[in-house]
């Protein structure tokens, strides 16, 4: 089965937003609202160090609906409004939301608002629409850092694909990025629901557990 | 998390309207209740009727409700199938009622079988909230307190129906139930206020961090979750629902006590307006407070990964 989702180098992640607005300006995601928010991380105390500058670090986190694969979210849904579809994303048919809430109230991350003036629930859709015609993820395309990439978990690392290079050429996560370990791997705190992105971190503490 | 007041009222006359079929169950188990039904009966109705339009105001898209619904895992779905097998119990309640005559009581297994719908309903209905991202309702605490809301709620209003149409025997099996239901609600309710000093590590801490969303807000932090839940926000929701609806029905029974335990004081509170009405305000006393008691849980529902 495919599993589509995104991967974040966060030692690459400058924290400039640009995935932010990027996904209001593609999606009209409406004031108020956020289906992708970039989070600063600490700065905390370095182990063994100090606890004050400069022994301390922070990073920046892309925080969105993890896509995951067992979404509480669609558990809870009345109407199967919230379903995954064949290529393993969250997505919600906004036709059959009533409007209740209980997905939002199910999330562990909290990424799912009510739209004020559609009154149903949306959520980051993984560009749904832009995938369908074989392009990037707008979050992906405009990542400043270069630090997103796009692929299919199931078929493994090697299939994570991000922006492209100034000669036209597209950035391959294992070619690009700096050597990483699996224990570098990490995924937001996992309540049962399997959430499938994942964000690489090296020479730091991973903070919020898995 | 903001209070949702449709919920909060549909859980509220959810209890109500379960715990009046199931105290009124307990007298036909008995041999009792034949006087009560009726009014039980109705009163049961109109407490879902009032619980049901609450949670339409809960919904943006109501018109869209058989709009695919039906999902089983749903709870929303599986408290509407509860709420059909529990209004059809009470209309069959309601024509063995109407068959009673001078001297008959209704069916024991029907008593039973009211019983187990009762308290079933009462599980459906909490175990929609039992959910794994929310450590505040996502424990047995949760259901233990609807469940006393149901024998209390129940308790109150039955007697309110024994005191104004029943026997003494309906008033003084009752009493029992009144008994048992202010002291497991105000138990219930310290329990779970208590249990909140064991939630702090549920949550994931990431430390300091910054939301560029919410520059002006504070950090949340909720290693002291114990601490707030009954300081700041959440002691706001929580002091005034345990007071008005766990204390101030748990004093009104010590007070009546004496006067509630004796065989000739089940004759007396026949027809007894005192009664009824100690038994009223008892009521709206624990409505009201066990209303606040959920905006409480409300606001301490945080999310366990609480910084987005």
């Amino acid at each position: 089965m495919t599993q589509t989702a995104i991967i974040t180098d966060l030692n690459r992640c400058v924290g400039c937003l640009a995935c932010s607005v990027a996904c209001k300006a593609i999606n009209g995601v409406p004031i108020g609202n956020y289906w992708n928010k970039v989070m600063r991380i600490g700065p905390n105390p370095v182990s063994g160090g100090s606890g004050t500058y400069p022994d301390v670090y922070m990073y920046f986190i892309p925080v969105s609906c993890q896509h995951c694969a067992n979404p509480e979210c669609v558990k809870v849904c009345p109407t199967s409004a919230s379903h995954v579809r064949e290529d393993g994303t969250v997505q919600i048919d906004k036709a059959k939301c009533i409007g209740c809430q209980f997905c939002v109230m199910a999330c562990p991350y909290g990424v799912r608002y009510l739209n004020e003036e559609e009154l149903v629930v949306e959520k980051c859709t993984l560009c749904e629409q832009k995938l369908a015609e074989g392009e990037l993820p707008q979050c992906v395309s405009q990542c400043g850092g270069a630090a997103r990439f796009v692929g299919d978990a199931e078929a493994g690392l090697e299939t994570f694909v991000g922006t492209y290079d100034p000669l036209g050429e597209q950035r391959k996560l294992l070619d690009f990025v700096e050597p990483f370990e699996e224990s570098d791997i990490h995924r937001l705190p996992d309540v049962g629901n399997k959430p499938q992105y994942m964000y690489i971190l090296r020479d730091h503490e991973w903070q919020g557990g898995e | 998390m903001t209070p949702q007041i449709p919920l909060m009222l549909f859980t509220l006359f959810i209890c109500l309207s379960a715990g009046i079929l199931f105290v009124e169950s307990i007298l036909v188990v008995r041999g009792l209740g034949a006087k009560t039904a009726m009014p039980a009966t109705i009163a049961s109705a109109v407490a879902m009727v009032i619980g049901g339009i609450a949670v339409f105001f809960h919904l943006e898209h109501w018109e869209r409700i058989f709009n695919g619904f039906g999902h089983l895992t749903s709870g929303i779905t599986q408290e509407l199938i509860g709420i059909v097998v529990m209004f059809v119990v009470l209309v069959v309640f309601f024509l063995q009622a109407r068959k009673l005559g001078e001297g008959d009581t209704l069916p024991k297994w029907l008593g039973w079988l009211g019983i187990v719908v009762a308290v079933a309903m009462v599980c459906v209905m909490s175990f929609s909230y039992l959910m794994a991202a929310r450590p505040m309702w996502n424990n047995a605490m949760l259901p233990l307190f609807y469940l006393g809301n149901m024998v209390l709620f129940g308790a109150l209003a039955m007697a309110i129906i024994a005191a104004t149409k029943g026997s003494a025997a309906d008033v003084d099996a009752t009493s029992l139930w009144v008994k048992i239901g202010v002291v497991a609600n105000i138990v219930l309710m310290l329990a779970y206020a208590a249990f909140c000093f064991t939630l702090g590590g549920n949550f994931n801490s990431v430390g300091y961090y910054l939301d560029p969303t919410k520059i002006t807000e504070h950090v949340t932090d909720l290693s002291d979750f114990g601490s707030k839940a009954f300081t700041s926000l959440g002691g706001s929701w929580l002091w005034p629902g345990l007071i008005v609806g766990g204390l101030l029905p748990f004093l009104g029974f010590i007070t009546g006590k004496k006067d509630a335990a004796s065989a000739e004081a089940s004759e007396a509170a026949l027809g007894s307006n005192k009664v009824a009405t100690m038994c009223a305000i008892a009521l709206i006393c624990a409505l009201v407070g066990c209303f606040l008691f959920r905006g409480f849980m409300y606001v301490l529902g945080y999310t366990q990964y609480v910084i987005y």
